[in-house]
């Protein structure tokens, strides 16, 4: 090769290829698959339990305590709120049907003073 | 010609020895440094990954394999990168200089600017280049020759600060 050849190709080494940053690891492929199949599982084992739970709760029981139990899970989860206004028309309309209204919701969300195990029978007293 | 797998410390005795050359050479398709780095990491993460099987001239492979994703990119992009950094590093500091050697060998037909990149920046013999590009080492030399040529119309090296663009 000539001389001004070389002495090109030495100019041109003046030159430098910028040097790309560090080659970094790459993810495993077969980690990536794993964590996938083991996302899937999760996912799985969830949806069985919660199967397995439900099913449980419907079969667990007498027949007598299963067929009893949405008559009293309806009485027991559907309490009258009333509003203030309510209570007060009721109150004045008919007093016998609050007494028998306060009745049925002090067993659910007020605590009962007439009962005698009640801590609170003494201030029934007063 | 048989080909074969590599291993991690293969790709990465790879990278060291040419990736710089391939960062140049992306550079040529993408114009864009950073573009361009990214263009030759995914080529190697997918080395490291296993599973490729290359031939047993890997560096031929590689360049195929960058001028592919580099064409690739480039396609994908809206609109191509207005050349603002170089991927050349001048050792007097002449940035414009560098500059402007990218653009030259961005205008320099593919395989003669190939040649030109895996000898002078890849460190490759003009019969490895040969190997790598598939040509006979005639071919090869002839190419380069017509690079180096048409290179040095554009630059002429002149004083410590390195070369000026020839005034046509």
């Amino acid at each position: 090769m000539s001389d001004p050849e070389e002495q090109f190709e030495d100019f041109l080494r003046e030159f430098e290829a910028v040097r790309p940053r560090a080659l970094q690891q790459a993810p495993d492929p077969h980690l990536y698959y794993w964590g996938r199949f083991a996302a899937a599982a999760v996912l799985l084992l969830s949806c069985a339990l919660s199967a397995w739970l439900v099913w449980r709760g419907q079969s667990s029981g007498s027949p007598a305590q299963r067929a009893a139990l949405p008559l009293q899970s309806a009485e027991q989860s559907q309490p009258r709120h009333r509003s203030l206004i309510s209570w007060t028309q009721l109150a004045l309309r008919d007093p016998q049907s609050l007494d028998q209204e306060l009745d049925a919701q002090s067993r659910i969300v007020l605590p009962r003073f007439n009962l005698p195990q009640s801590t609170l029978r003494v201030l029934a007293k007063e | 010609m048989a080909d074969n797998t590599l291993s991690p410390d293969d790709v990465r005795r790879l990278y060291e020895q040419h990736g710089p050359a391939l960062v140049v050479y992306a550079c040529r398709y993408t114009t864009d440094v950073a573009r361009a780095e990214d263009v030759v990491h995914g080529i190697f993460h997918r080395l490291l990954r296993g599973g490729v099987t290359v031939p047993d001239h890997p560096a031929g492979y590689l360049y195929r394999a960058v001028r592919n994703a580099a064409l690739n990119a480039l396609r994908n992009e809206a609109r191509a990168a207005p050349l603002g950094e170089s991927c050349f590093v001048h050792r007097g500091g002449n940035r414009e200089a560098a500059l402007a050697l990218q653009e030259a060998l961005s205008e320099l037909p593919e395989e003669q600017s190939e040649v030109v990149i895996m000898r002078i920046w890849g460190g490759m013999t003009l019969n490895e280049a040969a190997a790598a590009s598939g040509v006979t080492l005639n071919t090869a030399a002839s190419r380069y020759r017509y690079a180096l040529a048409k290179l040095r119309e554009k630059f002429q090296p002149q004083g410590p600060r390195g070369p000026k663009e020839k005034k046509s």
